[in-house]
């Protein structure tokens, strides 16, 4: 009865708002979990600087990282003023030899309890949302300049007490340096299962065809930037791309700029992002910092690593 | 002895004590209240209501909010269904089915003023406090007479022991009457019995069970000795036939109790019937019998049938009741004892309760037997019957004394017994004396009372004991001619008008059988009893005058302008008539015409709204009949008898027609077709509909079982004055409770929830104003509220209680825009976003109420 009063109320006021045309299942898979390239506004998909969450988004990068091992965890307190989710990531990249390497990721992502209230408008209790993603990665070198990388992962949620989903994807990337100071990749990202929703209606991962490229540059022995741009099309079609620039001091100290523009529905909005960094004996700091986006403004990311 | 008594008690006892459904009040004693309060006089609780035919016929609840008044039950007072069918459309024109008794807690309210109150209600003519009642003929206090129908009988007139004119006229029962009660112990300390009882002793009143003087109060004994003698105008219980008159301080006849039925053990019946004999008692009342029903299945067989057929009185309680019938009333040497007031003494039984043409010992010839019938007049179901039968009286739920001063119905041919045996104790009283014997007793019983009254139909019970019939049968006397009387003519009625003259007793004539005829030498021939059909007559009852009262009789509806010979003659009550009067000539008149007359001039205007009436005149100069007709002005007019002046009025029912000036017609036309008519004009103003004025405004309630209240009085406005009536209606009944006390709108929350809420004023014409307000229940800390989580479709934003723009995004988990928009909202108007198109998963809607930014999570399944 009290439905069809507010469905009464309701048609006086007919929702005239934009729509999305659809939206993605497990959109927390495509949170980029790196604060090094969260800093450059997720672009840096074709970098090497980094191997430990290469699970989470490219392995065909692994082959070209130049050190043996590359462990990190970060802690994000991401979209503060719209999702307000807490992630822990944690990752480790090895490589056995000069072309073979794998990776794990873990990432738990912990929504703002939120209340829980019926038709009525009644609170009937609180509950804390969860995610979690687990992620393997693989890369092999091809000769030189060549390597593919795969990356399996399992995303479960459970955001309320009795409801819960879960969904496999994989990535595949190829990629080719052309030198030490530029290389490119490209594959699909997140494709996977689908999960269903109560009225057996399914809804599929955000997915993509990615293009990356970076492109580095050396002066005066301690200085380098590297440029890195990223595009992403989504099988929704949405479209994301990223530019991010580095400066790095002495593979010291690092400073951080990048742009990620998205049309309005995708995945990942448009935003800026600044982060700095800084390395000492194989341990890395990276702190990064994202704005210009009414929901991912303010969006904080930390990250501690270490690699040799 | 035979043992009789489970059969008798059984029905003795059957019927138990019918609740009464009224007992009259205590009458007011008023030389002993200095002032009357408003309320004496009139029936607590009780209001006569008179309805608008057409609220009449609505149900209880619907009249008028008369629970709303506290009514707590209404009935008719003319109940349709006691109505044959042929006589319901006259009755329904005469309005009848227009009266309701409504009933009420008297402690709320005296009746005075619940009466004024009830008064006022839309579709209520009148309303008026119900009189108390009592018998003002029987001249008795006792409260329980009103329901002893069987002395007095008002809903079948003749079908009672007619005992009024006895105790009117000539006797209430006289101390030298003894009667044996030969039953159960009568409650010989009963505060209606007492002072009418012979108290155990060795002249008095004996326990034949365990061979005492201590005659134990059982209730069988007890309720046939108050058919006798309980004792009359004291102010409690009921009456008794012969039971005096405590205020004139009367004595009524003794009753003995000769106890043979015992707890224990029974005595010998014998040795009772004996005992009253030889210690005064001159009639011996026994409702008891021999066992039918032997094996006390309920039923009579074949068998048991046929051996009640065979069934004799035995030897010894023969001999008892020989005995008695000789000797009662007498010495040693069979001489009427002097202070006796009958010589021998009469033997009255009960015939039994099996409904068989058989009983004993009552048919043995000497005893008088005693059928029994129902208040209608007809044989009671249970009475046995048969040519044996002598005699009937009222026997079903007849009311009288129990033991420990209690009161209550009982049923039975041994109720109906001491009927007879209370009649003969009455004419004893008035009629005995020297000379007067037993079988002058028996005759004046059996040939006084009313022959054929009781169908036979097969089942024959016996004349209808008459108590008046008795004390006159045969000893009437004659009645004393009328010589003088004076005539006279008012159209073709002529009235006569004479004395009442004495009979031969010195009593007053019965009554005067008056004629007239065309033919002097119809008159100058005629047996007055039987004056022939070229002779018109009508009586008229003198037996209430004293002699030499004058008193006025008419013939009516003879011929007009007809030259009449006319003549009366006085009669006795068995139809003894004197000599004719002379007879005289007179002349009819003619036909007048007759009258209708308009009580109100002028008429006044009326509202609407407003129920009133014009009062009307009708009659004939002539006293005929008239029948009234009326042509109605509009749907608002008809003629209605005038229940509380008498006579007819034009009810105007305002809401039945629109404002307008309207005309109806009365016409009156008398028996013979001579009519008058008059037009009655009146003038209804036009209908001011109610309108709203102070609407009230959206209401927010913060937690279930808090409770608003509002003044009706200002929501709304008539023009007219009217009372309105007033409906409540919530949309969500599961969420609020809202309902007007007449006063107030009083809305509850029940939980947690949005409903609205209208109030419907309507006036009598039908019209009605509406207004509508939003009711909110929740949390006094929510400001906002997002509901449902987990959402399946529809997502309801609801702000505060002002409506304002709220702009709208939805986010997913990773931050992406699924929606964007703008709404208008508040508490009764939520934001509706559509998010069946979604994925499932966690979703953060943020949007601005006022300069308030919200971020609330929901769960889309």
């Amino acid at each position: 009865m009290k439905r069809i009063t507010i469905t009464v109320f309701a048609l006086a006021f007919t929702v005239l708002g934009a729509w999305a045309q659809g939206t993605d299942a497990l959109p927390f898979t495509r949170i980029d979990q790196n604060p090094v390239s969260l800093g450059l506004a997720g672009a840096g998909s074709a970098s090497n600087a980094t191997a430990a969450y290469s699970a989470f988004s490219n392995a065909s990068m692994l082959p070209f990282f130049e050190g043996r091992l590359d462990a990190s965890a970060a802690f994000q307190l991401w979209s503060p003023s719209a999702a307000k989710s807490s992630n822990i990531a944690v990752g480790v990249a090895y490589k056995f030899s000069e072309r073979v390497g794998v990776s794990l990721g873990y990432n738990l992502q912990s929504g703002a309890p939120y209340e829980v209230e019926d038709y009525n408008g009644q609170i009937t209790g609180t509950f804390g949302p969860k995610s979690h993603v687990i992620a393997l990665g693989a890369g092999f070198g091809i000769g030189e300049h060549f390597g593919i990388g795969v990356n399996a992962r399992f995303a479960a949620q459970k955001p309320s007490s009795d409801l819960s989903y879960n969904g496999l994807s994989a990535d595949l990337f190829v990629a080719y340096a052309v030198n030490n100071d530029l290389r490119f990749t490209a594959g699909v990202s997140t494709l996977g299962t689908s999960i269903t929703a109560y009225n057996k209606k399914k809804y599929a991962q955000p997915a993509s065809v990615k293009f990356g490229a970076n492109w580095g540059i050396s002066f005066a022995e301690v200085n380098r930037v590297e440029v890195m741009a990223d595009f992403d099309y989504y099988f929704s079609k949405n479209v994301s791309a990223a530019i991010g620039a580095q400066y790095d001091w002495n593979k010291t100290a690092f400073v951080r700029l990048g742009y990620r523009y998205s049309t309005p529905y995708c995945v990942i909005p448009s935003h800026l992002a600044i982060g700095i960094g800084g390395k000492f004996h194989g341990f890395r700091l990276d702190l990064s910092y994202l704005t210009a986006s009414p929901a991912l403004g303010n969006t904080l990311a930390i990250g501690l690593g270490y690699s040799f | 002895m035979k043992k009789s008594l489970p059969l008798f008690l059984a029905l003795a006892l059957f019927g138990a004590f019918a609740c009464q459904r009224e007992v009259p009040q205590e009458p007011v004693q008023e030389e002993e209240a200095e002032v009357l309060s408003e309320e004496a006089g009139y029936e607590p609780g009780i209001i006569l209501i008179r309805f608008v035919d057409e609220v009449a016929t609505k149900s209880v609840d619907t009249k008028s909010g008369l629970r709303d008044f506290g009514i707590t039950a209404m009935y008719p007072v003319f109940p349709e269904e006691e109505c044959p069918v042929e006589f319901r459309e006259r009755e329904r024109a005469a309005g009848l089915r227009d009266f309701y008794y409504a009933e009420y807690d008297p402690a709320k309210a005296p009746v005075t003023k619940a009466s004024v109150d009830l008064a006022s209600l839309p579709g209520v003519i009148s309303a008026e406090p119900v009189p108390e009642t009592f018998l003002n003929d029987a001249i008795f206090n006792d409260p329980g007479l009103s329901i002893q129908w069987h002395y007095i009988n008002t809903g079948t007139p003749g079908a009672d022991v007619n005992c009024l004119p006895v105790w009117q006229s000539y006797t209430v029962g006289n101390a030298s009457v003894i009667v044996s009660v030969v039953d159960e112990g009568v409650d010989l300390k009963h505060e209606d019995l007492e002072w009418n009882c012979l108290p155990g002793g060795p002249d008095g009143s004996r326990n034949f069970a365990d061979g005492s003087y201590e005659v134990e109060p059982m209730s069988h004994g007890t309720h046939v000795a108050g058919t006798i003698a309980a004792v009359n105008n004291n102010g409690k219980g009921g009456g008794g036939i012969a039971g005096g008159d405590y205020l004139a301080n009367r004595p009524g006849v003794k009753i003995m109790s000769c106890q043979f039925f015992g707890t224990k053990r029974n005595g010998s019946a014998a040795d009772a019937i004996r005992w009253g004999a030889n210690h005064g008692a001159i009639i011996s009342q026994n409702s008891w019998g021999y066992v039918a029903d032997t094996n006390e299945d309920g039923k009579i067989s074949a068998d048991e049938l046929e051996r009640a057929k065979n069934m004799r009185i035995d030897s010894a309680t023969k001999a008892a009741v020989d005995y008695f019938i000789k000797f009662a009333g007498c010495d040693a040497s069979g001489n009427q004892k002097e202070d006796s007031p009958m010589k021998g003494g009469i033997v009255i039984f009960a015939a039994g309760n099996n409904s068989i043409p058989y009983g004993s010992p009552a048919n043995y010839e000497p005893i008088l037997a005693v059928g029994a019938i129902d208040r209608s007049g007809h044989r009671s179901s249970f009475s046995n019957y048969g040519d044996w039968v002598d005699i009937c009286a009222p026997g079903t739920n007849i009311y009288s004394t129990l033991p420990g001063n209690h009161y209550g119905n009982n049923s039975g041919t041994s109720m109906a017994c001491p009927h007879v045996s209370g009649v003969a104790a009455l004419v004893v009283s008035y009629c005995g004396g020297p000379g007067f014997t037993a079988d002058m007793l028996w005759t004046k019983l059996v040939n006084g009372a009313k022959q054929g009254f009781v169908a036979a139909s097969g089942t024959p019970i016996g004349p209808l004991v008459d108590a008046y019939g008795a004390i006159l049968y045969g000893d009437t006397g004659e009645p004393g001619p009328i010589t003088e009387y004076s005539v006279g003519s008012q159209s073709n009625n002529i009235s006569f008008t004479w004395n009442v003259t004495e009979t031969s007793k010195g009593s007053s004539s019965y009554a005067a059988m008056l004629y007239a005829s065309k033919s002097k030498s119809a008159l100058e021939s005629m047996d007055p009893a039987h004056p022939g059909k070229d002779i018109v007559k009508a009586n008229r009852l003198t037996s209430t005058f004293n002699v030499g009262d004058e008193v006025t009789g008419t013939i009516n509806n003879l011929e007009f302008e007809t030259k009449y010979y006319v003549t009366l003659a006085a009669y006795s009550y068995d139809n003894g008539f004197s000599a004719p009067a002379p007879i005289k000539e007179i002349t009819t008149g003619a036909n007048n015409a007759p009258y209708v007359n308009v009580g109100l001039d002028p008429i006044p205007t009326h509202k609407n709204y407003e129920i009133w009436t014009i009062p009307l005149s009708i009659g004939d100069p002539d006293g005929h009949e008239v029948t009234v007709t009326y042509k109605a002005g509009s749907a608002a007019d008809s003629l209605q008898p005038d229940a509380i002046n008498g006579g007819y009025m034009i009810q105007i029912n305002g809401p039945q027609a629109p404002g307008g000036t309207y005309t109806g017609t009365v016409t009156v036309t008398d028996q013979y077709g001579l009519a008058a008519s008059v037009s009655v004009t009146y003038t209804l103003l036009p209908n001011n509909a109610p309108v709203v004025v102070n609407p009230i405004e959206n209401q927010q309630f913060d937690a279930p079982g808090k409770e608003k209240s509002f003044p009706i009085s200002g929501i709304f406005k008539d023009d007219d004055g009217e009372p309105l009536a007033m409906d409540v209606q919530v949309s969500d009944k599961t969420t609020f409770h809202a309902v007007s006390d007449g006063e107030n709108l009083i809305i509850t929350a029940l939980t947690y929830g949005v409903a609205n809420i209208s109030i419907t004023a309507t006036d009598a014409r039908g019209e009605s104003a509406v207004m509508s307000f939003g009711v909110i229940s929740r949390e006094a800390s929510v400001e906002v509220s997002v509901y449902p989580t987990p959402v399946e479709d529809n997502l309801y934003i609801s702000t505060g209680m002002e409506e304002k723009e709220t702009s709208i995004s939805v986010y997913g988990a990773s931050g992406a825009l699924v929606y964007t928009g703008s709404q208008t909202t508040s508490a009764f108007s939520p934001a509706v976003v559509n998010m069946a198109s979604c994925a499932p998963g966690k979703y953060s809607v943020v949007f601005t109420y006022g300069d308030k930014k919200y971020n609330k999570t929901v769960i889309k399944k």
